[in-house]
């Protein structure tokens, strides 16, 4: 891992152990604290261009999800549950903590996403400000499964099967699977938005089978305990009280993204919104769009005192 | 040419046909009114060995390998995914069947080949007599299925259908697994000790081939296209299976996620019937004799639905 390109330079990297868990950070900037979490199937590595800028206004902490990257999960027998949204949830309320945040904003894409609208609904008291990128709830996203987007969330049923199996598969070629999501969830449906550098990170994590297990192991939890919490929150009427701004890259066919906001207004009746005109990996490929729209976004919603 | 498989299939004969540029494999025995049986994925005519026999004391028994399939050929793809899809499949089993003499025929398919034969009785209403469908839902039907835990088991429906080389690249890495895969995960022991290991090691051979694993991906590509826009077609205009029809599904199958399969199936069949045999998703392996004392009764019943 020391041979990695350094995507934040000037940052600190700090491991934090919380329940469970071993949590890897990179930390810098200055002012209010922002959380960055990344998604499938990447790392930390994805905030590097959109890094610099944020952090002028706000203190960064970019971790790696639990099972991605250098985070790990401690218990040898842990099982599926232990990669639940809200577990994941409260690794990072630790880790805030510790870092003595008791409040901060999230900016969040995919898996991470799914982490940070779940800390959102779980720990209300501790989030000033939420950005969503390219995602609906988990609930909302297997509801929307439907024979236009099937094929293209292929990955949702496929690494949620028993294991061994995903791994088996995928581990007969870990890196031809890796470049292929990445290519395929891009605008351009090529690998041309990726810096060679997060491209390095992004291999080395999935190069290792514990990770690939974890990722799996993430969308089991994906297609059992999240799925059941969020019908428990829908259920109670639960809302998101935070600012929420939510982004979608505006060039993606699949079902949710063509109305995304009206998905989210049942959770968050002050969600705004729009399309960012790129593919799935928002803040890769189209970084400046998508920092003049969470800028002020969180301009407005993080300012101190 | 060297017919593996022949020794699970004695008194039957192999025969290589053609239609147009396509091979197809047909094992033939038996005497009576002919019957066409289909295979699924990942296997070939040969998953029929343990009913054939029975079958062909009262039919003209014809077992083919789909194209893609078996000891069949793999014709070269197109963008559209048309060369496999069942539409195509069918036409391959009229025109050998119009070769052998019989305009008008008895049909049962399971998975796959259940798919193109419902296709071949949607297209070619006057060429089936009977018809047999073994642990299906219709293609457009299962696309449609607002059910998790039937989503989750079909999977492979999403995984097989993406663009090329993804799935053959990682299936090529260890087709004996892949192949081993349905038998462990779908069938009701949960185990591939239910398939006979000489069928077994036929299947893993298939698919060892790349130009059939690409073959068979094609088949499903074409599943999450073409055959759902033929069914969407035939369901908008109405367009209904005229024949006598009997679905059994597995007690374990693919269906037993759903509700209430045979409804799906009735807004499809004029004539519908249907039961559940005791078994997972492999009828025709793992339990044959509960299939033969469905299906036989059904087969030779006179038909009083057609002139």
């Amino acid at each position: 891992m020391t041979s990695l390109p350094e995507l934040y330079p000037g940052f600190e990297r700090r491991v934090f152990a919380v329940d469970g868990a071993r949590i890897h950070t990179r930390i810098g900037g200055s002012g209010p604290p922002l959380l960055l979490l990344h998604g499938y199937p990447q790392t930390h590595a994805c905030w590097h261009k959109v890094a610099p800028e944020l952090a002028r206004r706000h203190t960064l902490i970019i971790p790696d999800l639990r099972g991605y990257g250098d985070s790990t999960v401690v218990a040898a027998d842990a099982g599926t549950d232990a990669y639940a949204k809200r577990v994941m949830a409260r690794d990072f309320v630790a880790v805030m903590q510790a870092l003595g945040h008791e409040r901060f904003g999230i900016l969040c894409h995919d898996r991470g996403g799914r982490v940070g609208y779940r800390l959102a609904l779980d720990h209300p008291d501790r989030v000033r400000s939420l950005v969503t990128l390219d995602i609906v709830t988990t609930l909302d996203a297997w509801d929307d499964i439907a024979v236009d987007n099937a094929v293209g969330r292929f990955h949702w049923m496929f690494l949620a099967r028993p294991a061994p199996f995903p791994e088996t598969m995928i581990g007969h070629d870990r890196m031809f699977f890796l470049d292929y999501l990445l290519s395929q969830w891009t605008g351009t449906k090529d690998l041309s938005a990726f810096d060679p550098g997060a491209l390095a990170h992004y291999r080395a994590a999935f190069s290792r089978p514990e990770v690939v297990h974890a990722t799996c192991e993430d969308y089991r939890a994906g297609a059992t305990i999240d799925p059941r919490i969020d019908a428990e929150d829908r259920a109670a009427g639960r809302k998101i009280e935070a600012p929420m701004l939510a982004l979608w890259g505006g060039t993606r066919k699949h079902g949710f993204v063509n109305r995304p906001l009206d998905t989210w207004r049942p959770w968050c009746p002050h969600v705004r919104g729009e399309p960012v005109e790129c593919g799935h990996f928002l803040p890769e490929e189209a970084p400046d769009a998508t920092l003049a729209l969470v800028m002020p976004f969180l301009a407005e919603t993080l300012r101190t005192g | 040419m060297i017919d593996p498989g022949a020794e699970l299939f004695p008194g039957f004969v192999g025969r290589r046909m053609h239609v147009e540029d396509v091979e197809i494999f047909v094992r033939i025995g038996g005497e009576g009114p002919a019957l066409l049986l289909l295979h699924g994925y990942p296997q070939s005519h040969v998953m029929w060995h343990r009913v054939a026999a029975e079958f062909a004391s009262r039919f003209t028994v014809v077992a083919a390998d789909l194209r893609g399939y078996g000891q069949s050929s793999c014709p070269p793809t197109d963008m559209a995914h048309r060369t496999y899809s069942k539409r195509v499949m069918a036409a391959d089993m009229i025109s050998i069947m119009h070769q052998l003499g019989q305009v008008r025929f008895s049909l049962m398919g399971h998975d796959r080949g259940a798919r193109v034969a419902y296709r071949l009785a949607l297209d070619h209403p006057d060429a089936v007599e009977r018809l047999v469908l073994l642990d299906i839902i219709s293609t457009y039907d299962q696309w449609h299925a607002d059910n998790q835990k039937s989503r989750l088991r079909m999977f492979h429906w999403g995984f097989l259908a993406q663009p090329a080389p993804l799935p053959e690249s990682l299936i090529r890495r260890s087709p004996v697994d892949w192949v081993d895969g349905p038998f462990r995960r779908a069938t009701k022991a949960k185990s591939i000790d239910v398939i006979d290991p000489r069928a077994l090691a036929l299947y893993r051979e298939a698919f060892k081939d790349s130009d059939h694993v690409h073959a068979t991906c094609e088949d499903y590509r074409a599943g999450a296209t073409c055959d759902l826009a033929d069914d969407v077609a035939d369901l908008n205009a109405g367009h209904q299976i005229e024949c006598p029809t009997l679905f059994l599904w597995g007690t374990h199958g693919t269906p037993s996620d759903i509700d209430d399969p045979m409804a799906l199936w009735r807004r499809w069949c004029r004539h519908l019937e249907g039961a559940t045999v005791d078994s997972g998703h492999f009828i025709a392996e793992e339990n044959p004799a509960a299939l033969l004392a469905q299906a036989l009764p059904f087969l030779l019943a006179t038909s009083d639905v057609h002139p």
